[in-house]
């Protein structure tokens, strides 16, 4: 084993092992509430001492009630009629601010579905950093103008990671269209317990912003992954006259473009971008964001030693697998 | 003018190489693809010929179609018998219908488990002395009788009056699983092709783990068993006339472990020193899986908030909700099992208890016990993920003559002695009054523990797959 290698390894295990004492505090992490089910509300002449986080059910902050920390919306409903000292934050679930309100920090708007009063007072700065969209559905034409725009940006990015990151993508591409199965079935797995602990690292409070770089991370993996099913096809389509990276870009754009419209489908729409999300996630993942190429186990089949191919199928994949020992050392 | 996206590729292999290898640097062509690989059209359900029981249905080989399919329905309602009627509806007999103490029936529930690893250890290791355990027709016989007898006792169950009867009854009902796990898992070796094996497991789990949320409420004696007794007699009776009846069906059966597709395992293929070594650690892994389980899930299910939100909540879309993540867990298990090392398996069995015994103990820190669905649907995907790896594992490291003695120490010593120390000792901390915070962060730290063991093994030899495996012989 390399020195590098044990290094890594070392600090791998570091990391693990980090997760243990945040597991076995005795006190909370930090001061703080945490909303997830049901209603609750601070009341009139009551001070929360910390940060209010609402992940599902609803949360009120009632007039003359005082929050001395932010609040963050991630799911769930808010409705501000009190003081907040801090940020309010909304990143999804439906936020309001009352009349009464009064914001010490910034108010930011990040795709909650936002009611602000005019009479909402807001001391700092108040930021929408996407647009917002309707918890219920009905606006489909600020949904449709939300892809557009993710469309353009994922198109540059893909044609500008075609030019200078070629063979990462291309292994992704590989991975996601020689092995949709085990791509679905990985980014399902990893959608599903990764959003749990999004959500757990985002109870912390004090990590909230870990949280928020975890999510983001895998909606980079998604990217990473639809921009590599779309350097994979256009591989096979490109000409001199035009270039590969140029056709990935649109072959990308278009694959989000694809999947928002598909997400307008009532019913079964959701579920599908969701599907295609994972399928993107997880070809992403195989490939360890593209650093090494997919390569799945080789089982034999059912009469391949009568048909004597046996033993060059494990030869023809295990002499090309650039991670597995020799055999008889594994 | 050279593409700016030149791929580095390797002569005789394909595009795209991993830079550091061996390979000599080519630009691909526009217009060209990478060629496919071996690997490609043999994994996971994406290439031609993929599962290869579709591939036997396509070529009308029925025999062989419905011998898997005869061992999927076995296995599955084998299996719904043991996690809803002998893991639910005997305690509900004892408490309820009988009248004894919780710890007292937990305590018989524990000596049911120690008989039933003593019983398969001792079947398993004779079957393959014997030469039995390569023969379908015996592990057949075996199994049959097996189900007539169980089918017999589960009968005879509501006659039970006392805790001498229910007592003689466990030991009974303990000796046929003792018997029938190395018969009915050596059945796999037989029936269910190499490569298929994680998808049928995923079937098998898929089936019992959909229906056991779904179809076992309320988990009382009285509604199991009528449950589970026609199912389990129109079974028997199938077996035991498949058995003991000469048919050609069985015949042709029994000629199909002589196919290494069959009858050797994947993990077998390349034989070398060393395999005891292999079964004893991967069934102390798998011990230390079944002992997290049913560590946490003793002391879990004493918890009505937890319960009443999920397993017994009278809301059936809860009931639902979880069948179907058993089932989504089962699918991407059997996946994973076919592309991955089974190690991979292991690091997310213990990933996900890990995961689910923290987000059960931090609602704990905040205040009270907070049942959300995260819960129980992560312990669902930890569930499937494991049961997989358990029904295709065993037979995978075994070749026939090896399979029954493989399976009794694979299912029958690391399940049932696990079942048996995690109920002492949750009874032991029951007894020192145990807060449930406390109990469910040692069960957690354990978890974690183990995934970082298996994490750390497949870091260091990340490639076994299905390439280079051992012979447990």
């Amino acid at each position: 084993m390399t020195p590098v290698r044990a290094l890594r390894a070392l600090a791998l295990l570091a990391l693990l092992a980090a997760v243990v004492p945040l597991g076995g505090c005795d006190d909370g992490i930090a001061r703080g509430a945490v909303v997830f089910d049901g209603e609750h509300a601070i009341v009139r002449g009551e001070t929360l001492e910390g940060d209010l986080v609402v992940l599902a059910g609803r949360a009120e902050i009632h007039e003359g009630a005082l929050v001395r920390g932010s609040v963050w919306v991630l799911g769930g409903a808010c409705v501000v009629s009190g003081a907040v000292e801090g940020d309010v934050t909304g990143l999804a679930g439906r936020l309001t601010l009352g009349d009464d309100s009064r914001v010490g920090g910034d108010l930011v708007l990040g795709g909650s579905d936002a009611e602000v009063a005019e009479g909402a007072q807001v001391e700092g700065e108040t930021t929408e950093t996407l647009s917002q969209v309707s918890g219920d559905g009905a606006s489909t034409g600020p949904r449709l103008r939300t892809g557009l725009q993710a469309a353009l940006v994922l198109g540059v990015v893909a044609l500008i990671v075609s030019v200078w990151w070629g063979v990462p993508l291309a292994r992704v591409g590989v991975a996601a269209v020689r092995h949709p199965v085990a791509s679905l079935a990985t980014g399902v797995m990893a959608g599903l317990t990764g959003l749990v602990v999004v959500v757990l690292v985002g109870f912390t409070l004090v990590l909230l912003p870990v949280a928020v770089l975890m999510g983001l991370g895998g909606l980079v993996a998604v990217a990473l992954g639809w921009a590599g099913l779309a350097a994979y096809v256009a591989a096979g389509v490109a000409t001199p006259w035009l270039p590969r990276p140029l056709v990935t870009g649109l072959l990308a754009a278009a694959v989000l473009v694809v999947v928002t419209l598909l997400a307008l489908v009532p019913l079964a729409g959701g579920a599908l971008a969701l599907l295609a999300a994972a399928w993107g996630l997880g070809a992403a993942l195989l490939t360890r964001v593209g650093s090494r190429e997919f390569r799945p186990a080789v089982i034999a089949d059912v009469g391949q030693a009568e048909r004597g191919d046996e033993g060059q199928a494990e030869r023809g994949d295990e002499g090309q697998a650039d991670d597995a020992p020799p055999a008889g050392k594994a | 003018m050279r593409e700016p996206d030149a791929i580095r590729g390797d002569a005789p292999v394909d595009w795209p190489v991993g830079e550091g290898g061996p390979g000599v640097e080519r630009p691909l062509a526009d217009g060209e693809r990478p060629r496919p690989r071996p690997s490609d059209r043999r994994t996971d359900g994406s290439g031609t010929g993929t599962v290869q029981t579709i591939g036997f249905i396509r070529q009308r080989r029925w025999t062989t179609v419905i011998g898997t399919g005869l061992f999927v329905s076995m296995m599955a309602v084998g299996y719904y018998y043991n996690v809803t009627f002998v893991q639910l509806g005997l305690l509900d007999l004892g408490t309820t219908h009988l009248g004894l103490s919780s710890d007292a029936v937990v305590r018989l529930m524990a000596l049911f488990a120690v008989i039933t690893c003593a019983v398969s250890l001792v079947v398993g290791f004779t079957m393959t002395r014997q030469g039995w355990s390569a023969h379908l027709r015996t592990k057949l016989r075996v199994a049959a009788v097996v189900a007539a007898v169980q089918v017999a006792l589960t009968f005879a169950s509501s006659w039970i009056g006392g805790e001498a009867g229910f007592t003689a009854w466990l030991v009974a009902a303990a000796c046929t699983m003792g018997v029938g796990i190395p018969a009915t898992f050596g059945l796999a070796v037989d029936l269910v092709p190499v490569r298929d094996r994680g998808a049928v497991a995923g079937l098998i789990t898929g089936v019992a783990y959909f229906l056991a949320p779904v179809a076992s409420y309320p988990w009382t004696f009285g509604h199991l068993r009528t449950q589970v007794l026609p199912v389990m007699a129109a079974g028997a009776a199938g077996a035991v006339v498949l058995a003991f009846v000469p048919n050609r069906f069985v015949d042709v059966l029994a000629g199909q472990s002589a196919d290494s597709g069959f009858g050797i395992g994947r993990y077998t293929a390349q034989r070398r020193h060393g395999g005891a070594l292999t079964l004893v650690a991967l069934a102390a892994l798998m011990f230390g899986v079944f002992f997290i389980d049913s560590l946490g899930f003793l002391r879990l299910s004493e918890e009505t908030v937890y319960m009443q939100g999920a397993w017994l909540s009278g809301d059936v879309s809860v009931r639902v909700f979880i069948g179907v993540v058993h089932v989504v867990g089962a699918w991407v298990a059997a996946v994973f099992y076919s592309v991955f090392d089974y190690r991979v398996l292991f690091a997310w069995a213990f990933g996900l208890f890990g995961l689910v015994h923290l987000l059960y103990t931090f609602p704990l820190r905040l205040g009270e016990p907070a049942p959300v669905l995260a819960e129980p649907m992560v312990y669902a995907l930890a569930v499937s993920v494991y049961t997989v790896l358990n029904f295709a594992l065993w037979a995978d490291l075994s070749t026939p003559r090896t399979i029954a003695r493989n399976s009794a120490v694979g299912v029958g010593l690391s399940g049932w002695t696990a079942t048996f120390v995690s109920t002492a000792l949750a009874l032991a901390w029951r007894q020192a009054e145990m807060e449930l915070d406390a109990h469910l962060r040692i069960v957690d730290s354990i978890a974690v523990v183990l995934f970082l063991l298996v994490i750390a093994a497949l870091y260091f030899k990340p490639a076994l797959g299905g390439r280079a495996g051992r012979e447990v012989s």
